[in-house]
């Protein structure tokens, strides 16, 4: 059986009275991408700087691929690759000798080194850029100069913290297509956001984190089990009677019903064919209406009914 | 190796601003030694004094005495030669010394009087009446010695006279030979004062910016995780440092060599400077690796340079001689290792007065070291606080 490719046991950081990470407990698989999901300042970014033994911590065991890591670990860390929120690139140093420069750091040989640069510069689309200097990169160039650096020399285990933060949609979508082309290439991934849709779209486990505690763990659709909201029908209409809203209420499934501003919202806590029972209601007692929404919940909701509030608060 | 070649590809980046600040450092230096030679040339031409005589005696001993001061300064005749006139003719520069031999002034010499027997006025601000003073009183001295030896009056005068142009004779040709020697050696003193400077500023605007984009927090993580020791890339750019630093000290060496040739570059007193000042570039080299040790701003690092350039430079004595320095500043200055180079140097070439001795020069080589001890433990020291700020 496979080692995980990492695992946190028990991992507690304090910034003196700060609890930053609580006890916190992580199975990352080898060849996943697996999504830490939470907002701001939940601790995810020291999670990972423990992980990586940037930082020590007070407690807790941390292993990669099943060695212990320590910040000597130059044995485990040369199978890891980061890439930081911010780009950490020379301004120096063009964009060829940036990825030359980080690769250098790991592959001692400089044939398979060029190799491995030329690769990078495919794999991040970059090979007309390759004599420019950073700052005459746009924003998106730049973010795939941060990745080239962080993968050039073919990590088994991959770190990416928030590298979307401030990219443009396009740019987003790229860098979103270049991480599950590395996860396909036998990467394991580990990506922490706090854009849910981007966890939501390319994680296949996710942790959801809030003041340093693993709240809820497993595949997108294990955590949307996790919460009684499953359906939520949304339908326009002009007027509604209080006693045909304690009707809909009845229905099978149906847990709440609000009527707001000319909006019917119906929440549903399973099962099937909830929009068409509640339209033949409203057909029934003879009412017109508009729009008719029914949708999923999401990561968000998900994180709203654990946390009790917003993901992005 | 990987971070050691990375460090010169960075320095090319910061090379342009690097030359243009040391070629006109360089130019700048080359002129203001050149500047201290000549001084120094002037101060050895032989030169005339313009003075004036008010002989109440006028016997054959002051006969004697003037015909000889004549012959080595310019006699001038006043129209008058009241106190006023004379003091008139002093502030505006027609005469610089008057000499008054007093009546009696034979008979004194002669009864074995030696105090007081003639007496002068002078301006106090120039340094041409103290020369004239010289003179005078070399020539009455040698006087007295011979009516001392009971010569008669004439023959101690002729003997007197054959002395003191045998002594000028010989003159000339030595101080032809110690000014040639003195020139270079006041060039070199100026040059590898002025030097300190140089590097100093220099090398914390070349340097400084390198070790800064290697400490970037945002790279700082990423080299951190890195499967290279952090200790493997600190001595990587430690080493690209001293290269940097030695490299720039060889390149003003070799310009000494050009201005002051190789046989005096060699020369034990030469030898002397080059210890001094590459025991002097380690400890700049050492300033600009803590400087670096600091996430600094360009325009931050443009005011230390200054700071550090220049108030060295004005505390230690390399603009402002030491000895004009007040003790108050002196026991300032003392605490910057500038000041025993600049120390040694003025001991090394006789600026200071300072009387040479091996064992002082030493003393103040050690002195320095003293200093690079102290700032390695200084660096090693910042180096570490940085490392614990950048997480």
């Amino acid at each position: 059986m496979n080692e995980p490719a990492v695992k946190v046991e028990n991992l507690v950081k304090r910034y003196k009275e700060i609890l930053a990470v609580d006890h916190l407990n992580l199975e990352i698989r080898q060849g996943e991408i697996f999504g830490l999901l939470g907002p701001n300042g939940s601790g995810k970014t020291t999670t990972i700087n423990c992980i990586l033994s940037l930082l020590s911590y007070d407690m807790g065991d941390i292993s990669i691929f099943g060695k212990p890591m320590a910040p000597n670990r130059y044995d485990i860390k040369k199978d890891i690759g980061i890439i930081m929120q911010n780009v950490a690139v020379f301004d120096e140093l063009t964009v060829y000798e940036n990825i030359d420069y980080f690769c250098g750091l790991y592959i001692k040989d400089k044939k398979i080194r060029a190799q491995y640069v030329e690769d990078a510069i495919d794999f991040v689309g970059l090979n007309d850029f390759r004599k420019f200097y950073p700052k005459k990169l746009s924003g998106g160039l730049l973010r795939r100069l941060n990745i080239a650096c962080g993968i050039a020399h073919k990590p088994k285990l991959i770190i990416l913290d928030e590298p979307t933060v401030a990219v443009d949609p396009q740019s987003r979508n790229s860098i979103l297509e270049g991480i599950q082309k590395l996860n396909e290439n036998g990467a394991t991934i580990i990506y922490t956001s706090h854009y849910m849709e981007e966890v939501e779209q390319i994680c296949t486990r996710i942790a959801i984190v809030d003041k340093g505690k693993n709240l809820a763990l497993g595949t997108k659709d294990e955590l949307k089990k996790l919460i009684k909201k499953r359906e939520i029908i949304t339908i326009d209409i002009l007027d509604i009677k209080d006693s045909d809203i304690a009707a809909i209420e009845n229905l099978p499934h149906v847990y709440d019903v609000t009527f707001e501003n000319h909006q019917l919202t119906i929440l549903c806590d399973g099962g099937q064919h909830n929009l068409i029972r509640v339209l033949d209601y409203l057909q029934s007692k003879e009412y017109s209406f508009g729009h008719v929404h029914s949708e999923l919940p999401t990561l968000n909701d998900v994180f709203l009914e654990i946390t009790g509030k917003e993901l992005r608060d | 190796m990987q971070v050691y070649k990375t460090f010169f590809k960075i320095a090319k980046k910061y090379l342009s601003s690097c030359i243009i600040y040391f070629s006109i450092f360089i130019v700048l230096l080359i002129a203001m030694s050149k500047l201290g030679t000549e001084t120094t040339n002037s101060r050895f031409e032989a030169d005339t004094v313009n003075f004036a005589v008010i002989d109440n005696d006028n016997t054959t001993a002051s006969e004697a005495l003037l015909d000889y001061l004549t012959g080595k300064h310019e006699l001038v005749t006043l129209d008058d030669y009241s106190n006023e006139s004379l003091q008139d003719y002093m502030y505006y520069e027609k005469i610089e010394y008057v000499l008054i031999i007093p009546d009696g002034y034979e008979a004194n010499l002669l009864s074995g009087k030696t105090e007081n027997i003639i007496s002068h006025s002078m301006r106090t601000d120039s340094a041409k009446g103290f020369f004239f003073n010289q003179d005078v009183n070399a020539y009455l001295d040698c006087l007295k010695l011979y009516l001392g030896a009971d010569y008669s009056l004439s023959e101690a005068l002729d003997a007197t006279k054959d002395t003191i142009e045998a002594t000028a004779d010989t003159k000339p040709e030595s101080i032809t030979f110690e000014e040639k020697n003195n020139n270079i050696v006041s060039g070199m003193t100026s040059y590898f004062q002025y030097m300190a400077y140089v590097m100093m500023s220099g090398l914390i605007i070349a340097v400084s910016p390198i070790l800064i984009t290697f400490h970037k927090r945002n790279l700082q993580e990423r080299l951190a995780c890195s499967s290279t020791a952090v200790r493997t890339q600190s001595i990587g750019i430690g080493l690209g440092c001293i290269t940097y630093c030695i490299a720039a000290w060889l390149i003003l060496m070799v310009v000494a060599m050009i201005l002051y040739r190789p046989e005096n570059m060699f020369s034990e007193t030469g030898l002397m400077f080059i210890l001094n000042s590459f025991v002097y570039t380690i400890c700049i080299t050492l300033i600009t690796l803590i400087i670096g040790s600091f996430n600094l701003e360009t325009n931050a690092l443009n005011l230390i340079s200054n700071v550090f350039g220049l108030g060295t430079s004005f505390l230690c004595g390399i603009f402002v001689p030491l000895w004009y320095l007040s003790d108050k500043v002196l026991i300032f200055s003392q605490f910057l290792p500038t000041y025993w180079y600049v120390k040694n140097i003025n001991m090394i070439s006789g600026a200071s007065g300072e009387a040479f001795s091996k064992a002082t020069y030493w003393n103040y080589i050690g002195i320095e070291a003293i200093f690079i001890a102290a700032l390695f433990a200084i660096f090693l020291l910042a180096n570490t606080q940085r490392k614990k700020k950048a997480i």
